[in-house]
């Protein structure tokens, strides 16, 4: 795995990083441009003055970053790339499983999940401070401000809440 | 004033409200006190989770965590070093050298009396100088309210960032976030995509929580810091009163304050820049300069009062014209915005209840720092800091992920917050500063329906909207501020260049 670390690190640099960023500003500026092309003159301009000006910010960065001495712009982005990879992934994924499953089953797969996979192995800590953080937030937004949850799989148990 | 001070005072101290008071300064001084959790994600966290609720409650929950997280950041660095925000990187210069020498307690101690302080004086502050500054701002026009909003935009973007132009791009990226939506003055849409959600602009809670919680849960995520802080570091012990020795502190105190205050007010500065200049203007006018960073409380009590007087000050130009004085402010501004409170003398018209309200609760905040940040009550709240981070990022994620999606009961939020949070990441990775997208959203349509109303008013002459004095003052302003970072880059090039 750290081998693998090692390889993503190298992979991508602060220099490379702040390039891509700043031609994905120009792409989204130019895109910005081209669809405003679709409103009237006045909802147009306004928008059109912004996506000149960011396509011509991040122009500058680019320039700037190209002129800089390569030495400075070898630093990784990324301390920890696949623990980054990692993270995302399960963001992406609780969220898609809220949307499947509902809140109460996917927070507890995530929030005990993810510091497991990352290496943390403290279960007796762990599990109780989980279930006492979903307890209290049931507590909160279910029975004292009547806020509503996501569909969920244990609506059965959820509707035997006072 | 004073009618409307004394009629928002049984609405703060109505017992929820208070509740709502102290809850938020022990929630802020946890929030601080977590090394990676600033005070600015601990309110994005709670806007989505006070969405609904009585304005005074959510805006008094954002005044406890606003004063609290200010001093909580103390806690880490005195105890361990480490800062828990920003703003308490000049606490670790002398407050872990106390520590290092037995004095830990004494130094908190000193830290806390402090920020109580400066955070009163603050408050005190933002009661006296925002009414006045509220009926200047009648005197403005659409012409002067859209110089008023490129000044804003302005100011943050160069001065919260150290590179003026990921400033800029940051706060352009704002402003094109902010066209998203209908067009208020010809009703089509913009960049919605036909889908609905984005009718009416992208929600300004999932906007602030993306770029505020997740970053800070990703870079914890990253870190995978496996150990929280040892549970000997919290057996504090009193050790003599601050309080006895307070004709030594005063003058450092008052000092340290009025830095603070006039650094809060001036727009885009704030946070860390007052905690330094209060500590470096101690350090100067001491009899013994030589004693600071080797563990000196004169030097805590500095960078403490300088933190605190920051705080309300912040609010004093966001609350009159819609100018945040910091990050923390800019957030808050967003937070007014979602309670439906739009700043400007509008607001002290139509809601004085609520806002003189939010002043006095920024007020009462300040005193309670000094019951629920004295040692006892840090030995009780300080056990969070016990909590390896690596644990808190999925937490933080239960409570964003509930407090989200409750706001418009919709799944759609959920991704687009985690796709902004995504970009805010690599936004901040990338040294590009948040707060100017915050300000961008806020300001940009305020500004584009100005200027056509401007334009309007004046028969399409473009010339007439910069010829008012009020309008020519804040051009003026705008480009010193712009022009400014510009000229000592300069004039450190040039400094660099003859070495």
């Amino acid at each position: 795995m750290e081998s693998d670390a090692m390889a993503v690190r190298s992979a991508l640099t602060r220099r490379q990083a702040e390039i891509t960023f700043a031609a994905a500003l120009i792409a989204a500026a130019s895109a910005i441009f081209i669809e405003a092309r679709k409103f009237p003159p006045d909802s147009a301009g306004y928008p059109r003055t912004l996506a000149v000006l960011l396509g011509i910010g991040a122009l500058l960065v680019i320039v700037r970053e190209v002129r800089r001495p390569r030495e400075s712009g070898v630093q990784p982005f990324f301390d920890h790339p696949i623990r980054f990879i990692v993270g995302f992934g399960f963001l992406l994924a609780y969220i898609v499983m809220i949307n499947l499953f509902g809140y109460l089953l996917p927070s507890v797969a995530f929030a005990i999940g993810l510091p497991f996979v990352l290496g943390y192995r403290e279960w007796r800590l762990l599990v109780p401070v989980v279930l006492g953080t979903l307890a209290m937030i049931l507590l909160i937004f279910r029975i004292i401000l009547e806020r509503p949850l996501p569909p969920d799989l244990l609506n059965f148990l959820l509707e035997a809440l006072p | 004033m004073i009618e409307a001070l004394v009629s928002a005072l049984p609405h703060v101290f109505a017992p929820a409200n208070l509740f709502a008071v102290l809850l938020g300064t022990v929630a802020g001084l946890v929030v601080g006190a977590l090394p990676g959790l600033t005070v600015t994600t601990g309110i994005a966290i709670l806007i989505p989770l006070t969405f609904g609720l009585d304005p005074l409650f959510a805006l008094g929950m954002m005044a406890g965590m606003y004063n609290g997280g200010s001093y909580g950041g103390a806690i880490p660095a005195i105890l361990m070093r480490v800062p828990g925000t920003p703003a308490s990187v000049a606490t670790i210069l002398d407050g872990y050298e106390m520590t290092k020498r037995g004095q830990a307690a004494y130094a908190l101690q000193v830290a806390v009396v402090s920020g109580v302080i400066g955070s009163v004086l603050s408050a005190i502050s933002l009661i006296l100088f925002a009414p006045p500054l509220v009926k200047l701002s009648l005197l403005f026009g659409p012409a002067e309210f859209f110089w008023v909003a490129v000044l804003g935009l302005a100011t943050v973007s160069s001065l919260l960032g150290e590179d003026l132009i990921k400033g800029l791009i940051a706060a352009l990226i704002g402003l094109a976030i902010g066209t998203i939506g209908q067009d208020i003055s010809t009703g089509v849409e913009r960049f919605t995509f036909d889908l609905l959600p984005l009718a009416d602009g992208l929600d300004i809670v999932v906007l602030l929580t993306g770029l505020f919680a997740i970053p800070p849960v990703m870079q914890m995520i990253e870190e995978a810091l496996k150990v929280g802080m040892s549970g000997d570091l919290l057996k504090l012990r009193r050790q003599g009163s601050v309080l006895s020795k307070w004709r030594e502190f005063m003058p450092i105190w008052l000092r340290s304050s009025v830095i603070g205050i006039v650094i809060g007010i001036l727009p885009g500065a704030g946070g860390s820049m007052s905690c330094f200049l209060a500590y470096n203007d101690a350090k100067r006018i001491s009899k013994n300069p030589e004693s600071f960073g080797k563990g000196n409380p004169e030097g805590v009590a500095a960078s403490e009062a300088g933190n605190g007087a920051d705080n309300a000050a912040s609010l004093i130009p966001a609350l009159t014209l819609g100018i945040p004085g910091s990050g923390v402010a800019a957030v808050i501004l967003g937070g007014l915005l979602v309670h439906g409170l739009r700043p400007g003398p509008q607001l002290f018209r139509d809601h004085p209840d609520v806002i003189y309200g939010f002043m006095l609760q920024m007020l009462l905040s300040a005193f309670l720092l000094a019951i629920v940040g004295g040692l006892a009550a840090t030995r009780i709240f300080g056990q969070a800091l016990r909590l390896p981070r690596i644990m808190l990022a999925p937490i933080i994620m239960l409570f964003v992920a509930v407090g989200v999606y409750a706001v418009n009961n919709s799944m759609f939020d959920l991704y687009m917050l985690l796709g902004i949070g995504l970009v805010a990441y690599v936004l901040e990775k990338l040294d590009y500063p948040s707060a100017p997208i915050v300000l961008g959203v806020i300001l940009g349509p305020l500004a584009e329906s100005q200027l056509r109303l401007a334009l309007t008013i004046s028969g399409g002459n473009a010339v007439a909207i910069a010829s008012s004095p009020i309008s020519m003052i804040l051009i003026a302003l705008t480009l010193f501020v712009l022009l400014a970072p510009l000229w000592r880059a300069w004039q450190d090039s040039r400094k660099a260049a003859t070495a």
